[in-house]
C-alpha cells in the first residue's frame, strides 16, 4: 500500500507540473553517436531497395547499439553485452560486403569503424552531465530514470563504484520511488512515455539527451488534450556543448530510435475472414518466442508481478497488448481451449446438451455473418439495441461462452429467432462451470507464483511456471518484445500458441 | 465549504480549503494532511446530486497521479449524500406486522436484523420481540419489514460513532439511516484486495474536533453475512464480470483492469478513475472510444471542476 505521504507528494507534483507546467529538454553535443547514427541511416536508405531481409539481422543489431548510446549512459565496462554487439556488427558488416556496391561497402566499414569508437569510448557525454547535475542538486534530492530494467542496473553499479548514492529507477519501476525535487531521464520523453510528465515522481522533471536524436518533442496524452484541468507541460529547451544543432523534424519512417523489428507487409492483408480464420497480429516475446494473438475483442491472461498477491493474474484486452506488459501463455494448446473442455467436464450430464444449445446459437449468428458480412451485422445488432454490438464476431468462437450482459444476449437471441430461455440457462450455467475452472486456473497460477523467481522474470523477461492443474503443466510468462502494426488473416487454430522465434533475438 | 455558481446553478462544495486529514490503522503518529480527499469527496458528493438527461448514460472520467483511495473516496462523497428519507409512522404499522416476518431495525446505537416477534409490555415500558432479544421500544428509532432480511444472514451490529468526516456531510440522525440501509446504490470495480486493504484508512475534516471515520464503515462493501451494506466491491480483472446489483447507480471503475468493461455497464452513472503513474494506455483508449460515439458535456455542470493535478472530462452515452 502506498505509503501516505507519497501519495500527498505525487498530487503536489502533479499540480506543480499542471500548473507551472516547464519541463527542461538539455540536449547534448555526442560526436561519436552522431557519426554511429548517420552511418546507420545512410545504410537504411542505401538498403532500403534491396533485399530487406538480407539486411535485417545488421540493422537490427546497429539500432540496438544506436539505442544503447542514447539509453545507457557510462562506461562499457557497465554496459553488458555492448562489446559483443560490436564484435557482431563487425563481422556482419564484413560478411555482408562481398555482395555489397561499392558505396554500401564505403558505409560499412564507417560503420564498423564507428561501432567501435562508441563501444570504446569511456567519457559519455550524458552521462558526464548527468553526474555533474546530480552534484548540483545533491544525492538525496533527486532521482535519475532510465528506460529499461537493465540500463538501471548498469547505472547503479556505475554510481555505486563512485560512490554516488543516488536514487535510480527505471520506466517501468517508477512505482516504489519517492517523489523527489529533481528526476533526470535519461533519453528522449517520448520513450518514458506520458505517465512520466503527468504522474511526475518529482516537482521538477529534466530530460537528457544527445542532440542527433531526432523526435525531441514531449508526449501528449490524448485525453489531456480533451480534459478539463488537461496537463499540458510545455518544454524548456537547453543545448549543452559548442552549436545548438538544427533540429531535423521529419522522422525517417523506416527508422525508429527503439529497436523494433523490421516487419514486412503481409501477403494476404485482411480481406473476408473464412470460418477457420481470424484476424490477427504477430506478437514477439522475450525467450526467443513469438505467437498470433488475435484481434477480435476478446481478453487474454495478463501478468502484472507489481500487484498484490492473488490479484497478479489479470484478463486484458488483447486489442491494448503493448511492449512491456507480460503474458502468461499456455505451450502446445490455448488456455481458452483447455478452459472449455475443464469447464464442460464440470457439467457431468448435461454436457452435451449445453454444448449442443451453445452450437445452434453459435451457428445461427455465423450463417448471418457469413450471409450478410460483419459491417452489416454489427449495425442491425446495434439498431436492435444490443450496447456491444460490435463484438458479435467475437461470440461466434466456441470458447466465448456468451455476451456479458443479459440484455444483449436475449436481443441477439431473438434477432437471431431463437426462443432466448432455454440458450440463456444453458449458456448461464456453462459460464458458471468457466468461472469456476477459471478460478481453478488463477488459484493455481498464483500458487506457481509463491513459487516463482519473480525478481528472475524482471530481469530475463521470461520464466516458466510449474502448475499442479490437469492441462496447465506447460505455462510460461513472457514480455512482450513487440507487437506487429500490421493484421492479417490466420488460421484459427495457431492463435496465441507460442513458437521458437530467432527474429527478437536483438531486441532484448 | 465552498459555493460554486455555474449557469447549471449553485452548490455547495465541500473542498479542500476545509483540509482533510488521514491516518492508516496501525499508525502511531498524528494523521496527516490529505487535501486531495476533499476534492474526491466533492465528486461524490456531486455525482450524487447529479440529474443527468433521460435515457442517456453519464459517464465521468478522471485521471488521479495514483489511484490510490481514489475509488473509496468518491463512494464516500456519495454515500453520505444520498437522501435517505426517514420512515415516519413505523410505530403505528408494528400492531399490523405478521409474526416471523424479517424486519430491519434501527436502534440509538445499532442495527438489528432478525425476525419479529410481537411487542409486550413490561415493568419498564413496551418492549418489542426481534430475533432472541426483547428491545426497549423507547430505544427503537425505526422498524421496518425488509423481506431480503436475512438473505446474507440475521445479525446485530454498532453504529460507529460518526466521526469528522460523517459529520461534515450528514447529522447523527442521518447517518444512523445512511448505516442501517442494505442497498448498494454504488458498485466499485477494481483489484478487490487492494480495495478491501484500502478500506481501513481513517478521515476526517481538519479540526472537526470529532475523530477519524474509517471509509469502510461509510462505503460498507456487501460481504458473507452482512446486515447492511452501501456497496458492493467487484473484482474487474477475471474473464467475466459478475452482474451489478439492480439498485446500483453510480458504477466506479477503478484502474484499467475494470475500465475495460466500461462499454458494457448500463448504471446511470459510471465514474472512470485512470491511474496516471500506470504505463498502460488502454484505459485511456477505452474512455476516449466511447467518448467519440457520445456527446461531451462540461464537467462544469456536475458542479465540479477538476483541481491542479487532476484530469475530468463528462460525456453522455445513450443507454
Amino acid at each position: 500500500m502506498i505509503d501516505l505521504g507519497n501519495l500527498n507528494a505525487l498530487y503536489t507534483a502533479a499540480a506543480s507540473v499542471a500548473r507551472n507546467g516547464v519541463v527542461e529538454l538539455v540536449s547534448i553535443d555526442d560526436p561519436d553517436g552522431a557519426r554511429f547514427n548517420a552511418c546507420l541511416q545512410r545504410l537504411s536508405i542505401v538498403v532500403r531497395e534491396g533485399d530487406p531481409e538480407h539486411w535485417n539481422d545488421l540493422l537490427m543489431i546497429a539500432r540496438q547499439l544506436r539505442w544503447r548510446r542514447v539509453t545507457e549512459p557510462y562506461p562499457a565496462q557497465y554496459n553488458q553485452g555492448r562489446e559483443q554487439l560490436v564484435t557482431e556488427l563487425t563481422t556482419l558488416a564484413e560478411r555482408r560486403k562481398f555482395l555489397a556496391a561499392e558505396e554500401t561497402r564505403r558505409i560499412l566499414d564507417e560503420l564498423s569503424d564507428a561501432a567501435a569508437v562508441t563501444g570504446r569510448t569511456d567519457g559519455h557525454p550524458m552521462g558526464q552531465l548527468l553526474l555533474q547535475s546530480i552534484e548540483e542538486v545533491g544525492c538525496l534530492e533527486c532521482a535519475a530514470i532510465l528506460v529499461s530494467a537493465r540500463a538501471a542496473e548498469g547505472a547503479r553499479y556505475w554510481f555505486h563504484e563512485l560512490g554516488v548514492n543516488v536514487a535510480i529507477a527505471d520506466r517501468h519501476g517508477l512505482e516504489g520511488l519517492t517523489v523527489r525535487d529533481q528526476a533526470y531521464f535519461i533519453g528522449t520523453p517520448r520513450l518514458f512515455g506520458c505517465s512520466a510528465l503527468t504522474a511526475p515522481r518529482a516537482y521538477s522533471l529534466t530530460y537528457i539527451f544527445p542532440s542527433w536524436v531526432w523526435d525531441q518533442d514531449l508526449p501528449q496524452s490524448e485525453f489531456s488534450q480533451v480534459a478539463s484541468g488537461g496537463i499540458r507541460p510545455r518544454a524548456k529547451r537547453y543545448h549543452v556543448g559548442a552549436r545548438a544543432p538544427a533540429l531535423r523534424r521529419c522522422n525517417p519512417p523506416e527508422d525508429q530510435l527503439v529497436p523494433g523489428p523490421l516487419w514486412a507487409r503481409p501477403s494476404n492483408a485482411c480481406g473476408s475472414a473464412g470460418d477457420d480464420e481470424v484476424i490477427a497480429r504477430r506478437v514477439l516475446l522475450a525467450g526467443g518466442r513469438a505467437m498470433w494473438l488475435d484481434q477480435d475483442g476478446g481478453w487474454i491472461r495478463t501478468l502484472d508481478p507489481l500487484q498484490p498477491v492473488g490479484e497478479r493474474v489479470h484478463m486484458h484486452d488483447e486489442q491494448a497488448i503493448s511492449p512491456g506488459m507480460f503474458l502468461v501463455l499456455r505451450e502446445g494448446e490455448t488456455e481458452s481451449d483447455v478452459l472449455y473442455t475443464r469447464a464442460l467436464d464440470l457439467l457431468g450430464s448435461a454436457t452435451d446438451t449445453v454444448a449442443t444449445s451453445q452450437g445452434e446459437w453459435k451457428d445461427a449468428l455465423r450463417s448471418r455473418l457469413r450471409a450478410l458480412g460483419r459491417r452489416p451485422v454489427i449495425q442491425q445488432l446495434s439498431k436492435s439495441g444490443v450496447h456491444a454490438a460490435r463484438r458479435a464476431p467475437f461470440w461466434t468462437a466456441r470458447t466465448v461462452v456468451r455476451p456479458q450482459s443479459d440484455a444483449d444476449f436475449v436481443l441477439l437471441l431473438e434477432w437471431l429467432g431463437l426462443p432466448p430461455r432455454s440458450y440463456v440457462e444453458h449458456a448461464n450455467r456453462l459460464r458458471k462451470a468457466r468461472s469456476q475452472a477459471a478460478a481453478d486456473v488463477r488459484e493455481a497460477l498464483e500458487a506457481a507464483l509463491d513459487r516463482a523467481e519473480l525478481g528472475r522474470l524482471q530481469r530475463e523477461g521470461h520464466i516458466r511456471l510449474q502448475l499442479t492443474l490437469d492441462g496447465f503443466a506447460a505455462i510460461i510468462a513472457a514480455r512482450v518484445l513487440a507487437v506487429s502494426p500490421f493484421e492479417e488473416l490466420v488460421p484459427r487454430h495457431t492463435v496465441r500458441i507460442p513458437v521458437q522465434d530467432r527474429s527478437a533475438r536483438w531486441l532484448e | 465549504m465552498v459555493i460554486m455558481v455555474t449557469q447549471y446553478g449553485w452548490w455547495q462544495v465541500q473542498r479542500e480549503d476545509v483540509g482533510w486529514e488521514v491516518a492508516l490503522p496501525d499508525s502511531y503518529v498524528d494523521a496527516a494532511s490529505a487535501p486531495w480527499a476533499g476534492e474526491l469527496l466533492a465528486l461524490g458528493q456531486q455525482l450524487a446530486r447529479y440529474r443527468g438527461t433521460d435515457g442517456q448514460q453519464t459517464i465521468v472520467a478522471v485521471t488521479l497521479p495514483a489511484r490510490d483511495y481514489g475509488a473509496l473516496f468518491v463512494a464516500c462523497g456519495w454515500l453520505l449524500s444520498r437522501e435517505i428519507p426517514a420512515s415516519p409512522g413505523w410505530m403505528d404499522r408494528l400492531a399490523e406486522l405478521t409474526r416471523g416476518v424479517p424486519v430491519r431495525m434501527a436502534m440509538q446505537d445499532c442495527v438489528v436484523v432478525d425476525r419479529f416477534y410481537g411487542c409486550r409490555s413490561s415493568s419498564d415500558g413496551m418492549r418489542v420481540h426481534v430475533g432472541s432479544s426483547q428491545w426497549a421500544l423507547g430505544r427503537v428509532v425505526s422498524l421496518e419489514v425488509d423481506e431480503d432480511a436475512g438473505k446474507y444472514g440475521f445479525g446485530r451490529k454498532e453504529i460507529p460513532r460518526p466521526g469528522g468526516l460523517v459529520s461534515a456531510y450528514v447529522d447523527t440522525a442521518s447517518w444512523r439511516r445512511v448505516f442501517c440501509t442494505a442497498r448498494a446504490s454504488v458498485a466499485i470495480i477494481g483489484v478487490k484486495s487492494r480495495l478491501h486493504g484500502e478500506l481501513e484508512l481513517r478521515a476526517a475534516r481538519r479540526r472537526s474536533g470529532r475523530g477519524l471515520d474509517r471509509l469502510g464503515d461509510i462505503v460498507r462493501p456487501r460481504q458473507r453475512e452482512s446486515i447492511s451494506w452501501g456497496s458492493v466491491i467487484i473484482p474487474g480483472g477475471r474473464e467475466d464480470l459478475a452482474e451489478l446489483p439492480g439498485e446500483v447507480a453510480l458504477a466506479i471503475m477503478d484502474g484499467a483492469s475494470a475500465i475495460r468493461w466500461l462499454p458494457e455497464i448500463r448504471t446511470p452513472v459510471v465514474l472512470a478513475i485512470i491511474d496516471r503513474s500506470s504505463a498502460d494506455e488502454s484505459a485511456v483508449a477505452t474512455v476516449l472510444q466511447l467518448r467519440s460515439t457520445g456527446v461531451p458535456v462540461s464537467v462544469e455542470r456536475l458542479g465540479w471542476s477538476p483541481q491542479a493535478g487532476v484530469e475530468g472530462s463528462t460525456f453522455e452515452v445513450p443507454l
